[in-house]
């Protein structure tokens, strides 16, 4: 093996010596052992490569809100105790039995709420016909949802006052009548979108994620799901973070 | 919801819907503490911005929830959310070009060794770019290499490509980072030429 090929291969090696007793790293380390140059040229690699890692992990950092986004998924993806390991295969002769149809009686609360957030995601980037009532009075606006058969107590976010409202409409997911109140703060355009849980699950704190060239921000309150739209995240954290949820 | 690509199937996950069951809480939350940050980053390096690879991220952490007691060997957990986010992306894929790729050309033999005290002085952006603006065969290597400390064996694997492939791509991805960062370093990106007007001349 000549020092070009040593190179080659001590260019995989990573630093911290988890690799000292890979065989394929044998030799390779050997020859540095044996020749001062490669030795050398060696050290500096490794010292580079410590701190290029480390720097990479400055240059890229995770946001602070991730981790509890992710633990908050097993919230969502929380199934009835009947569905556990030990049960599915009795569950599944089940579901065989009753075939296709239960899937879409029963389908999983992660699907339900992916299928809830796309339908209001649609409905927001919707410009025709944006909002049927259009007003800046909260109180015209829960009047006229009221006619409708919809329901109006549900909390505002604090940071969206009730005169950026523009108006509002009832949409439709899977049978359920939702409300959807369109809003414009400091010249963003945002939907807040109420529905009954019915079937979606108790998220708590908000859930974001991109669907359809939109950010969505999803969280539940009691028996009520509240969907919040607009251009990018920071926009919704920044209306959410002076909210209790 | 963009969908996921049919990809080669990983022998480490056994793919049958009929074998569907949930990894249980406690092993979750085990998975999202030990990698979540590494993962986050490898799916920066390839997206290339927040948003998406937090979307990546999530998406690929709802799946373990969903999908992770399908895996046989549980010390195999890293290996199938790097593999998934990637599957992810290359679904994702069909899309431009998102970073010009950096042409450094007639200075490339006066630039200046890189050191890490040239690192520790160039900004955080300075480096992201080094690293983003890297061709996709030698940016993903380079990304696992250095975020999660994968191995050459488990990026061989990861990635499907012989051992040999990678050690040529590890030592080129580097090489051109090293000149990438010592450009920036010396401020002479002379000229960023977009892949696809490249393409375009040829």
């Amino acid at each position: 093996m000549n020092n070009q090929e040593a190179r080659l291969i001590l260019q995989a090696y990573r630093p911290g010596g988890e690799d000292a007793s890979d065989p394929l790293f044998a030799e390779a380390l050997e020859q540095a052992r044996r020749d001062p140059e490669l030795q050398k040229w060696f050290a500096q690699q490794e010292a580079l490569e410590t701190r290029l890692k480390a720097r990479l992990e400055t240059a890229i950092p995770v946001p602070g809100g991730l981790k509890s986004e992710l633990l908050a998924l097993r919230k969502i993806s929380r199934v009835p105790r009947w569905f556990q390991p030990m049960k599915l295969a009795a569950a599944a002769v089940v579901v065989l039995l009753l075939g296709l149809g239960v899937f879409f009686l029963f389908p999983h609360p992660q699907t339900q709420l992916a299928s809830f957030r796309e339908t209001m995601a649609r409905y927001s980037a919707q410009e025709h016909e944006h909002v049927v009532f259009e007003s800046h009075d909260l109180t015209a606006i829960r009047q006229w949802l009221q006619g409708r058969g919809v329901e109006i107590n549900f909390d505002l976010p604090t940071a969206l006052p009730g005169r950026s409202t523009q108006g509002c409409r009832v949409v439709d997911w899977n049978r359920h009548k939702a409300t959807m109140l369109c809003f414009v703060l400091n010249g963003e355009h945002m939907d807040l979108f109420v529905m009954d849980r019915t079937s979606l699950p108790d998220t708590g704190l908000p859930l974001y994620v991109k669907t359809g060239g939109l950010m969505t921000a999803t969280w539940s309150k009691g028996d009520k799901v509240y969907l919040l739209t607009g251009e990018n995240k920071e926009l919704l954290q920044k209306v959410l973070q002076q909210t209790s949820i | 919801m963009r969908s996921n690509s049919p990809h080669k199937t990983n022998p480490l996950i056994t793919h049958s819907d009929t074998d569907f069951h949930h990894v249980n809480e406690a092993d979750y939350e085990q998975a999202v503490n030990s990698f979540y940050e590494g993962l986050y980053r490898f799916a920066f390096s390839l997206a290339g911005n927040a948003d998406d690879a937090c979307e990546l991220t999530q998406e690929t952490f709802a799946r373990l929830l969903a999908k992770g007691g399908q895996l046989r060997d549980h010390s195999k957990v890293k290996a199938w959310l790097f593999t998934t986010v990637y599957r992810l992306y290359l679904g994702w894929k069909r899309r431009e070009t998102r970073f010009p790729h950096l042409e450094i050309t007639s200075v490339e033999n006066e630039l200046p060794p890189v050191t890490p005290e040239t690192v520790d002085k160039l900004e955080n952006e300075a480096v992201s770019r080094s690293l983003l603006e890297l061709e996709e065969r030698y940016r993903v290597p380079l990304a696992l290499y250095y975020f999660e400390n994968h191995s050459y064996a488990e990026i061989s694997e990861l990635l499907n490509v012989p051992v040999g492939t990678v050690m040529s791509r590890l030592s080129r991805a580097k090489e051109l980072m090293r000149k990438s960062l010592a450009a920036k370093f010396i401020g002479v990106e002379r000229k960023i030429i977009p892949i696809n007007s490249e393409a375009q001349r040829n």
